[in-house]
């Protein structure tokens, strides 16, 4: 089994199987475009404990049937259900959640990027508009007016 | 001495350009609040075509599209349709049907909302047809089918069913035996769909009781009584 090695933003060495690394379409072109490579791909926008834990979930899902081309309009729509494993892995501080979801939109491995925002989801999931704000320091720039309207036309869904 | 500088707020962590691929996995209701947000949120759902979808905005989509499959708003399911003071208020008032009729969403009136002006479907549809015990009534737009077109469908439905029974208009101390909280209505259910016309029938929770009500058609040409079970919280 060929390795190969990843350099994360902070200088940090990573070995990692080519199969495994290979869940990343932005490395499995790279790889495909130079051949060989002995000297370890560059990986700018990525530190290492994130890199590390994106790595983590391709090794997981290393045996995982390669995603459908086009399949991303019906299975995913209606879904927030993440796979236990999954779940699991995603219990890290928002700060890293969101680390990591940009590398996996970085390195395009799109059915993590999918665990990622079905996480976030979930977090928004059945909250209110205040809560959602809080969760995310989102800050209200309605005008009190503009609110106002809004949540007139909203309010049957509240209970 | 030792001073805690306490952090700068951070700015939201959700890059704007995945929000779209996060909210597109919420359900339906959970979508509704997150309008409230911000504006940056506001724009996303009232702009982003899957998401109109989801929230029941998207305009019908081309005339030459086969489409034949239609997800019905599940707002219907949480619409109390207050019969009864439908027709109370109808031989007292002359207004706009709009204004006439009592249906309500979770206790909170329903005129002008939101919710009124979303779509029937989606894919919005223009032309549906409503049945009810062997009557049925044609709604069609060309901008799409809403919600609010569609109860009025069926409130006129009803009282055609209602007057054809009396043989005149229903005087107002004849107003059908109606109780809501009897014969709840829980939403409509699609019986056929073309990509010209989609067919709905509205449900009740004891559609027995309703026939017998409001349709001279007799017992045993109904088959059987459905059991009508709904979560609003499912993913719907």
């Amino acid at each position: 089994m060929s390795e190969i090695k990843l350099l994360s933003s902070d200088q940090a060495t990573i070995t990692v199987q080519k199969e495994v690394a290979e869940r990343s379409i932005l490395i499995k072109n790279m790889l495909e475009d130079v051949g060989e490579v002995t000297e370890a791909i560059p990986i700018p926008n990525v530190n290492e404990s994130v890199l590390k834990k994106v790595i983590e979930w391709c090794e997981h899902h290393k045996g995982d049937p390669p995603a459908q081309a086009d399949d991303d309009s019906d299975s995913r729509k209606k879904s927030t259900d993440i796979d236990e494993w999954d779940q699991k892995f995603m219990q890290v501080d928002q700060e890293m959640l969101f680390e990591i979801i940009l590398a996996a939109n970085y390195l395009d491995i799109k059915p993590l990027l999918d665990v990622g925002c079905k996480t976030v989801a979930n977090m928004i999931k059945g909250k209110s508009p205040d809560e959602i704000r809080k969760t995310f320091n989102i800050q209200n720039d309605f005008t009190p007016e503009e609110e106002e309207q809004i949540r007139r036309e909203n309010e049957w869904a509240e209970e | 001495m030792t001073q805690f500088i306490g952090p700068a707020l951070p700015p939201c962590p959700i890059p704007p350009y995945l929000l779209p691929d996060i909210l597109q996995n919420l359900p339906h209701l959970s979508l509704i609040p997150c309008r409230l947000v911000c504006r940056h949120w506001k724009h996303t759902l009232d702009s982003t075509l899957p998401l109109r979808h989801r929230l029941f905005t998207a305009p019908p989509p081309p005339r030459s599209s086969s489409t034949s499959t239609y997800d019905l708003n599940p707002v219907f399911r949480t619409i109390d349709y207050h019969l009864h003071a439908h027709l109370a208020a109808r031989s007292h008032h002359t207004g706009p049907l709009k204004h006439r009729i009592a249906f309500r969403l979770n206790n909170h009136s329903f005129h002008d909302s939101y919710v009124a002006d979303t779509f029937a479907t989606a894919p919005a549809a223009r032309r549906v047809k409503v049945t009810l015990c062997g009557g049925s009534c044609v709604v069609e737009r060309e901008h799409g089918v809403t919600v609010w077109d569609l109860m009025a469908a069926l409130d006129e439905l009803v009282k055609e069913r209602h007057e054809r029974q009396d043989g005149v208009q229903a005087p107002a101390a004849r107003q059908l035996e109606w109780d809501c909280t009897q014969f709840p209505f829980a939403g409509f259910r699609v019986v056929a769909a073309t990509s010209d016309e989609v067919h709905v029938k509205p449900e009740f929770l004891n559609l027995w009781e309703v026939t017998r009500c409001i349709s001279r058609v007799p017992m045993e040409a109904i088959t059987a009584p459905p059991v009508i079970t709904f979560d609003v919280e499912h993913d719907l």
